[in-house]
């Protein structure tokens, strides 16, 4: 290779030109680090704990949820609040 | 209410590969990593009330993972250093052959930067956040976040020169250039750049 560098002094200035190009290869693999696990499926634990926090309600306490799973729509059961729960 | 129950839920989960790749890229072990966006997605929902509909939700609950990061962090469990061999098993499940070195290079340098950096980083440069919304996270001034992140890169391109492309320890002999060079050759690839070969100066 021509370029023969000291590679001695890690803070040495570079041109600008040769630092944009560092730059953007670092960004690309910033990039690419995150977006390979956004892309990972998630795992069922994720899904799951919404499923059951959402019958759950721990905040809100609320005794009509529990017909959800015996007797059918006794009342008004808000049965449209949950998204993905299991039948 | 109920609707809006839903909408948040259904935000929250369109928020959960951000909040692990969030956290993977905060704990280099993946399973603690999952387990601590777990407990943050936990978190969000039992704070639910608290969120304004029409704010970002991202923003909203990397912050609660952030927080639950640095309060488990200060109880030092999860500050054991990147277990090398580990992390490369990890990442040879990528599909690219010539991925797995480089990225665990880039993971090696970013656990070398100060906490605070390398969030400012990992948000604005590898999530894509806007510099408010990073600020947002870290709590701190959109300024701070700037400078943070601009320094974060200055001292990772000093590191990976440094690094080499192969197990930099052993091979002081690779000038650091061509070890940098390496590294964006490989990323030019990965780009799909087609590989343009390296010293096109010389």
């Amino acid at each position: 290779m021509g370029q023969d560098h000291s590679g001695d002094s890690g803070a040495k200035p570079v041109d600008a030109r040769v630092a944009r190009r560092r730059q953007d290869a670092l960004g690309r693999r910033l990039r690419q680090m995150y977006d390979d696990v956004v892309g990972e499926n998630i795992p069922d634990e994720f899904l799951s704990f919404l499923e059951e926090a959402d019958e759950r309600k721990p905040d809100q306490p609320n005794p009509q949820k529990k017909n959800l799973e015996g007797a059918e729509s006794t009342e008004s059961a808000p049965v449209g609040r949950t998204v993905k729960t299991e039948p | 209410m109920a609707e809006h129950e839903d909408t948040f839920k259904q935000e929250l989960v369109a928020a959960i590969p951000h909040l692990r790749a969030f956290a993977r890229s905060l704990c280099n072990d993946p399973t603690q990593a999952d387990d601590l966006a777990q407990e943050a997605l936990a978190k969000a929902w039992k704070a639910r009330a608290s969120f304004e509909p029409g704010t970002s939700i991202k923003a909203w609950t990397f912050m609660i993972l952030r927080n639950q990061f640095y309060s488990e962090k200060r109880r030092s469990w999860r500050t054991a250093p990147l277990d090398v061999e580990m992390a490369e098993n990890t990442l040879l499940a990528n599909d690219d052959p010539t991925a797995p070195m480089d990225l665990l290079e880039l993971r090696t340098a970013l656990g070398k930067l100060p906490d605070d950096q390398r969030e400012a980083l990992i948000l604005v440069g590898a999530g894509g956040m806007a510099y408010e919304e990073a600020a947002q996270v870290c709590q701190c001034a959109v300024g701070t976040i700037k400078s943070r992140v601009s320094r974060a890169r200055r001292a990772l391109e000093v590191l990976l020169s440094e690094a080499g492309p192969r197990q930099a320890n052993d091979d002081h002999d690779i000038p650091a250039e061509k070890a940098f060079d390496d590294i964006l050759e490989q990323a030019a690839v990965l780009a799909g750049g087609g590989g343009r070969s390296r010293g096109g100066d010389g």
